[in-house]
Order: C-alpha cells, then structure tokens, then sequence
C-alpha cells in the first residue's frame, strides 16, 4: 500500500544533517560525568586554575543527579537533566520574545500592538496620524461607521450630556458630561498608585471613576474625583457578618459629597457566574482591613448577590437600594440569555422600578484575575448583547426608562461609536485606562508582579509609576479620545451620539455581530428593517 | 524557632565565621597562606579571588534570603580546598590542619544546603516558574 510504503520510507530515509535532541541529552548526560575527571586532570597537571572548572563540572554533575534521580515533578527533567531544563528557560522567556519580536502589529490579544500604541499616543498627547492605510482585514470582520456627505457644520455638534436619576426622581441627580467613564477596578485588582493616577486624571478630565468591589473606596476618593460605588457580589465596605447588605454604611457612602451613584454588580464580562477573585498574593494588611477580609488566602466572592433568587427579588433588591439613597442606582451585568433579562425587564415592568442605569459588560471585557475557562467561554460579546437588551427595552416600551452603559473593549472612538449606535448612552473603559497608565500587556495582573505597577502592591514595583505625569496621560487620553469622537460624530452628520443608530454602522457579515444577528429571529428582523430605513431612530434624549 | 532552623542557623554562623577567618589570612597575605598557594601555583591572583568568595559565601550565609545560595557557594570552596589537599597538601602538619577544616565546612554547608533545600527550589524556579512545566501551555 503506498501509505506504508511512504511511512517505511520516511523512516528509514537519511537526513543529511540534523539535530537528534534525545540523543543530544544522552550524550550531554555521558560528557557531563567525565567532565568532572577531565578538568581534575587538567588541574593536576597543568594549573590549579582548572579546579575552578573541577569544582563547578562536579557542581552541575550533583544538580543533573538531582534532576534525574531525586525529584520526580518533572518528567522532561528527569528522563534529560540539566538539559532539559533548556526548554523551560526558553519558554519562560517566550511571551516576552513573541511580544518583541515576532507578534504581528495586529495579532496580539486582548489587544493587539496598534491598539496598544493609539492609546499610547492619546496618552502622551503626540500625533497620532497613520499613513498609507488601514492595517485592519477591511472587508472580512471590521464594523465601519457609515458617514454622511453632508458632515455636520461648525458649531453643530451638541455638548454631551446624559442625567441619570432624573427618571426616578432621585434626590441628587448626576449628569454625565463625557461619554467616557472610568470602569470598575477595584483597590486590591490595582494598586494605590495607580488608583491615584486615574482618580487625579479623571477628576482633570471631568469624568466618573468606577470603584470596583474593594470595599471602601479610599484611595478612589482621594483626588476628588467623581465616584460611582460599586457593590460587588460580597457586598465589600457595605456587608455585615452575614454577608448581607449593611444599610446604613450604604446610607453613609451614599452621602459621601463625591459618590455619585450606585452600581449593584450582577456580573462581569470576563467571568459570569463567578464572584471577584482576588489572589492571596495580592492582598496585603491595608487591603484585608478595607474590605474585612483574612490575610493569607484568596478572597472569592460568591457568584450571585445573596438577596436575588429570582427575577422579582432582583427588582425588589434593586428597588430597596434605590429607596435607600438619594443617588441614581443601576446595575451592571453580563448579558447570558435574552429570554432571562426580557424576563427581567417585564418584571421591572409588572413592580414598575427601574434600575437607573444598565451596564453591559460584553464577554470579551478583562479582569484582575479569572479562571480561563470562564474568561474564553462564558459571556456574550459586548455588541451583540447590547444590541439586544436594547431592542428588549424598546419592544417593551421602556427604552427611556433606563440609561445603558456598555463596557469591554471600547478603549477608542471607533469602538465607542459602534456602541452609541448599538444604543449606549455612554461608555465604560477599563483596560483603556490601564494602557493609558502605561500598561504593557504583560498579563501578570493576577500575580502582584506588574512589571510596570500598576496591579501591584509591591512598593518596588509601584515606584515606577509617578501619579502626577500618569494623572495627566489619563486626561490626556480622554480629551485626545473625546476629540476623535466628535470629528467622527461630525463625518456622520450628526449632532450628538445619541443621534446615532445601527443604520449608521456597516456591518460585515465576518463580525461577530452579523452572525449573532443572523441567528436571533428577533434581532434579524430588527436590524433588517433598520438597515434598510434611511431615517435614524433616535433611542434616547440627550 | 523549629530546630531544623536552629541548626541551620548554628552551622551557618560557625561557617561563615571559619570563612571569614580563612578570608582574611588570604586577602591580606599572612606568609602562611601565600605559602600554601604558591605550593598550589596558584598565587596570587587564585589566593585574592578565593578569599573575595569565602566573603561572599560568609555574607549570603547570613542573609536569610540567600543562605542556601552561600552554602552553595561555600560547598564549592570548601570541594576546592580539598581537591588542593587531596591531590597536592596533604593532611598532614599544619597545613594538614587546614584540610580537616575544610572538611568540616564542606559537611556544614552541604547540612545547610540540605536543611535549605526548599529554599533551593528556587534552584528551579530560576528557570520554570512557579506554576511549572513552564508558563503556559506545556503537557
Ligand atoms: C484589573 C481589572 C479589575 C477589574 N475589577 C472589576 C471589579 O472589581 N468589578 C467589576 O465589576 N469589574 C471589574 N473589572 C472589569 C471592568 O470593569 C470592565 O467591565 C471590563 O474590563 C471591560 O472593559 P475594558 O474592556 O475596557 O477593560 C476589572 C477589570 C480589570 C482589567
């Protein structure tokens, strides 16, 4: 049979030249053990300063010992020794040779070089224009605004601004004046300086910072910018001894002049269904304190608030810590099923409360640290589900009654723009800002080792980041991004994003957001006949 | 204190303070010691650079970071000044003498290495990290 013969003949074929690594570690193995009588001899009978090699050949001769007869972990190491150690030296220097030199500009994850280095250049304020054209797969994947011929006039672009509370009432309202805000990231997830950083930059830049699920927000609430809490599943800085909400340290927080509203966190992007995660190396005797926690061991949070079992006690949750402050309340989660939160928004509906605000964090969103599994497995993208928790919301009528945040992955205009026309009413970056402290994707967020310090709480590690110069890249990252939103705003002939809507995007059937489209009835009939109508269907006042 | 660590620590102090004392006669040229080299051939340059390690080796011995890294380093010393007695000294006389000491440091700092080993993965770890067979991806 040809197969077997080819086999036969691959086997047995000479190769000129070529490296036999087994054989190479046998004999490396066997040299090694002569080694040591050789430079004996040559110490004897040509100098003592070949006792130096004596000595050092007897030393890696103990180490190969060890290797092959003692410890048992490793299998490579015990079947080569010393040499097989060569693989796991390399190796550990891999990530950090793939990323020098031999990544495409476009083929890192999460984010790719070019994305990297725009955020880079808003961040240090230098020019950040292209020549000759687009590195993306123009045709195949990439959503494209759809401009207009008639762009809009000097002058005509609308300052941005959305109010949450104003619908429910609230006692003290909070209006939005950038559609950029701070995600959450927590104390303990980031370090203190670069908390700092970004509190004193967003505070420059005029826009809300996200605590996180850290506890009390003490680091937040430094520089004097605006605050939105988060209440993560284990309820950190607002739970009392039964893990259940503490309401009047929540009373107290809320009346902090800077905490501006309320976020009760359902879930995240990066890990649905699994509460926050904090690693036992990253907490040290401030962060244990802050949020009440032991030392020495990973902090998990559980995976759902305790008080929501079910749709109504969710609304009625949300409904008790609306009552209980004087701020606008919402909710972050990661969509799952749309049936579920239709379900959900019918019963908001049926006790008529509304969350203030909604945020979607789409899967593709990052965290401190998560399981894998979780991070490359569960969460729908960002785009698909904001797309169809809106058109849930405008199917039941009540579209107005919330404000929708979107979050994962919108760290430039282009990306922002596509949520606006989704029907985001403003957007949430946490990675943006990471990038824009000077993030060099190096993935160790999780191990307190951030080479460049910023989730870290290793004071060597944070000493490279000087708040004050990161203060002003994250401001400058914010008023760079702004400035790109509005030029792009005005190539589209529109007054403000709000004015935007899917018949302004060109969707390409590679994206994520055609397939799902294409396989949700409901959306496909949806984006079909808005993609054909010419008039935009504004989603919200602005 | 556990008395492993006890023990640790005694042999650790009575090493490196043999180290510290051999370190200086070399590095400060006592007759016998130039002597005893130049028996070797191995003067001065190997005198100097012997008597520079054993400080060294004295000094990690005594950093809790890094004691096994001086055991280590004393281990191989110590094989050093007996490859020198076994092949040319002798231990016999005086200089004898400094042979059975050498002995009896290379004992104690191979004790040390041993009762340090967990600090000695660190022997491994200098190449695969913690969470092993390498970084990522490995079988
Ligand atoms: C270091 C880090 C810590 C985070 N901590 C939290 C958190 O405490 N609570 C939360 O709801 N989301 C947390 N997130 C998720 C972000 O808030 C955000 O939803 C997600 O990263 C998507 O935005 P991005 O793609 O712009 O980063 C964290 C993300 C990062 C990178």
């Amino acid at each position: 049979m040809p197969t077997e013969s080819f086999s036969r003949h691959a086997q047995t074929m000479p190769k000129a030249l070529s490296v036999d690594l087994i054989r190479l570690a046998r004999f490396a193995n066997t040299m090694l053990l002569l080694l040591p009588a050789l430079f004996f001899a040559a110490g004897y009978y040509i100098s003592f300063y070949f006792h130096i090699l004596t000595v050092a050949s007897l030393f890696l001769l103990l180490v190969n010992f060890s290797y092959r007869h003692v410890q048992k972990d490793h299998a490579l190491l015990r079947n080569f020794g010393i040499i097989g150690q060569g693989r796991y030296l390399i190796e550990s220097l891999g990530p950090e040779f793939r990323q020098y030199l031999f990544l495409n500009d476009r083929e890192e994850r999460p984010f790719n070089r070019t994305e990297r280095s725009e955020v880079y250049r808003k961040a240090k304020n230098v020019d950040s224009s292209d020549s000759f054209g687009t590195l993306l797969d123009y045709g195949a994947t990439e959503i494209k605004l759809r401009h207009s011929m008639f762009p809009t006039r000097e002058g005509g672009v609308r300052p941005f601004r959305v109010t949450f509370g104003n619908r429910s009432g609230v006692t003290r309202p909070y209006t939005l004046k950038n559609p950029m805000l701070v995600s959450a990231m927590s104390f303990g997830s980031l370090g203190q300086n670069a908390i700092r950083a970004i509190a004193r930059g967003a505070a420059r830049a005029g826009i809300p910072m996200n605590t996180g699920e850290g506890g009390y927000p003490k680091y937040h609430l430094m520089e004097g910018a605006d605050v939105i809490f988060q209440i993560g599943t284990a309820k950190f800085g607002v739970r009392n001894s039964d893990g259940e909400l503490d309401e009047t340290a929540l009373r107290e927080l809320a009346n902090h002049e800077q905490i501006r509203m309320i976020e009760i966190k359902f879930s995240q992007g990066a890990k649905p269904g699994k509460g926050g995660l904090l690693p036992a190396e990253k907490i040290t005797p401030e962060i244990a304190k802050l949020r009440g926690v032991p030392m020495g061991e990973d902090v998990v949070s559980p995976p759902y608030q305790k008080e929501c079992h079910d749709v109504p006690s969710t609304v009625a949750f949300i409904a008790r810590i609306q009552d209980l402050v004087e701020i606008p309340a919402g909710i972050k989660l990661c969509i799952g099923s749309f049936k579920e939160f239709h379900d959900f928004v019918r019963e908001m509906k049926r006790q008529n409360r509304f969350p203030d605000f909604i945020t979607i964090d789409g899967g593709e969103g990052g965290t401190g640290a998560a399981p894998a599994a979780f991070m490359d497995r569960i969460g729908l993208p960002l785009y698909p589900a904001l797309y169809g928790v809106v058109k849930i919301l405008e199917r039941e009528g009540v579209r107005d009654r919330v404000k929708l945040l979107a979050a994962g992955k919108l760290i430039n205009a282009g990306r922002q723009l596509t949520a606006f026309a989704l029907g985001a009413d403003a957007c949430y970056t946490a990675r943006g800002f990471m990038l824009a402290l000077g993030c060099i994707q190096a993935l160790e967020c999780g191990r307190n080792t951030c080479p460049v310090g910023i989730t870290t709480h290793d004071p060597q590690l944070q000493a490279g980041l000087d708040p004050e110069l990161k203060a002003a890249r994250v401001a400058h990252y914010v008023e760079n991004t702004q400035r790109d939103l509005k030029e792009m705003l005005v190539a589209t002939g529109k007054c403000c994003p709000s004015e935007l809507s899917v018949s302004n995007l060109f969707i390409p059937s590679g994206s994520n957001l055609w397939q799902f489209v294409d396989k949700e009835p409901l959306l496909r009939e949806a984006l079909q006949t808005e993609t054909e109508s010419v008039a935009p269907t504004p989603h919200s006042e602005s | 204190m556990k008395p492993a660590n006890l023990l640790s620590w005694i042999l650790q102090l009575a090493v490196s303070a043999v180290l510290v004392m051999a370190a200086t006669g070399k590095l400060m040229s006592r007759p016998e010691s130039v002597a005893m080299f130049q028996q070797l051939d191995f003067d001065p340059g190997g005198r100097y650079l012997v008597g520079a390690l054993e400080l060294v080796a004295a000094l990690l011995l005594l950093t809790p970071q890094s004691i096994v890294w001086g055991a280590v380093l004393g281990w191989g010393i110590m094989t050093g000044a007996l490859i020198a007695h076994g092949s040319r000294l002798g231990f016999q006389g005086d200089e004898g003498q400094g042979g059975l000491m050498a002995a009896a440091v290379w004992i104690g700092c191979t004790v040390v290495i041993f009762l340090r080993r967990k600090q000695s993965q660190s022997l491994r770890r200098m190449f695969a990290r913690s969470d092993d067979e390498g970084r990522s991806d490995a079988p």
